[in-house]
């Protein structure tokens, strides 16, 4: 059996594995977009402790790795809550806490480098807080987010695999299963490398074809 | 006409201006000189009333309407301001800089507003440009155009000058008597003194966050100040 025959034997598993990555990686990337900037807006309108503690929190997410808060999720917690929630839905509630308080750092920082004095401008020029959150803040705040969102779902993406040691059957998992089958871990490795370097590679194409598409150098020239 | 009572401004524990009490006509050209950290822009930033004062009051008589800082008085954009670095919206073109404001009023005449502005500030050549593609002169020509176009009843403007070689100057200076001569109000914060004698109505010296000295441009003739002696005291 060669290679291409390995592959197509498993076209189906290794594109069910694929999906629940996908999955994971969208559903995650979008709650954790949504929580992420509701979370700087709720911080935004209260600053002082809360700020200081969703900060501490963020800090706190950023600096435990993925795998230990995947395995928290699904032992600890759920024995100290008395709960027993599928192995997906574990993956995706930590893939979503990196993503949501990722995305909520990301807006912060572009928040916090925002130029005021454009606002103040916009002010004396007569538009309307709802005119300027429109036309100028929202435009050059996503300018200056997107790129490094995309690069987000990138690393959730390279995060996902650590959901096959909760036994969530996506494509890591999958390849380890027919590996374990027809014992060929060059091709089935490989394979799943190409799946990774093409899903990958799209979104970091599509994180510098946005850098180059919407971040202007706005120094004169 | 803003009417000033005992108004200071501090930043933390610096005063930037000082129990400050005036009266600064909104129909004519006034120009706002002093050394640099005096209060000017301080001051520019509080007539614009996007800064409050930390004490005083600031009295700002309109055509009939009347505005007062601590309120939510919200004179803009019949009193509108130029800041120092222009703000031009790095993310939209030229045009769409002028236009913004325009649509945002729900003016229904923006194309012959524009046209009227692109023609009187020479901007055919750059108007289809972003603000880091053109000079520091025309960026600030763009910021006074996008003012003007909201025809306005006063602009104030800060440091107009700042980084425009010569040339530029004068070239600016024009477009600010075209501003004069369309009925604008004009209160420039300049470090030019050729520029504040040559043109401006009346003169308000700051020196260290107060107003020492006001008056018409007779004041560069019998300077009371220490700014303006020593400066005229230059050969």
């Amino acid at each position: 059996m060669n290679a291409s025959d390995v592959l197509w034997q498993y076209r189906e598993a290794f594109a069910r594995g694929f999906f629940v990555t996908l999955e994971l990686v969208v559903l995650a990337g979008l709650i954790g977009t949504f929580v992420g900037f509701l979370l700087e807006w709720l911080c935004s309108l209260f600053e002082g402790p809360v700020r200081a503690g969703v900060d501490g929190v963020a800090f706190a997410v950023s600096a435990i790795p993925a795998l230990v808060i995947l395995f928290w999720l699904y032992y600890p917690a759920q024995s100290l809550l008395g709960v027993s929630v599928s192995p997906f839905l574990t993956a995706l509630a930590a893939l979503t806490l990196i993503a949501t308080f990722s995305v909520y750092r990301i807006i912060a920082d572009a928040r916090r480098d925002f130029p005021q004095q454009y606002v103040t401008t916009a002010l004396v020029l007569g538009l309307n807080k709802a005119q300027i959150l429109r036309y100028i803040q929202m435009p050059l705040l996503i300018r200056a987010a997107l790129p490094r969102w995309v690069d987000l779902l990138v690393v959730l993406l390279q995060t996902s695999v650590f959901a096959s040691l909760i036994s969530v059957e996506e494509v890591f998992r999958v390849s380890q299963r027919i590996n374990s089958v027809i014992y060929r871990p060059v091709i089935i490795y490989s394979a799943m490398a190409v799946l990774f370097l093409v899903a990958a590679g799209s979104g970091m194409y599509l994180a510098k074809y946005l850098r180059a598409r919407f971040h202007r150098d706005f120094s004169e020239r | 006409m803003y009417t000033l009572e005992h108004v200071s401004r501090n930043y933390g524990k610096v005063s930037a201006l000082r129990d400050i009490t005036c009266a600064i006509p909104t129909d004519r050209f006034v120009s706002v000189v002093g050394p640099s950290g005096s209060g000017k822009s301080t001051l520019l930033r509080l007539l614009s009333f996007v800064e409050l004062p930390t004490s005083g009051t600031i009295r700002l008589d309109l055509e009939g309407l009347s505005y007062t800082s601590g309120g939510k008085a919200r004179p803009w954009p019949a009193v509108t301001a130029v800041f120092q670095r222009q703000f031009l919206w790095p993310h939209l073109t030229l045009r769409q800089n002028i236009c913004l404001p325009l649509a945002a009023g729900g003016m229904s005449d923006i194309t012959s507003r524009l046209q009227h502005v692109v023609e009187l500030f020479d901007m055919e050549d750059f108007i289809d440009r972003y603000s880091n593609e053109v000079s520091g002169g025309q960026a600030t020509r763009v910021a006074l155009a996008r003012a003007f176009v909201l025809e306005p009843r006063l602009i104030l403007i800060d440091e107009p000058h700042g980084g425009l070689d010569p040339e530029q100057q004068a070239i600016l200076n024009s477009y600010l008597l075209k501003l004069r001569k369309a009925g604008v109000g004009l209160v420039v914060v300049t470090h030019s003194l050729d520029f504040a004698k040559k043109y401006a109505d009346r003169v308000v010296v700051i020196e260290d966050g107060e107003v020492v000295e006001e008056g018409s441009s007779t004041l560069f003739t019998q300077p009371r100040s220490r700014f303006l002696k020593n400066i005229v005291a230059i050969p």
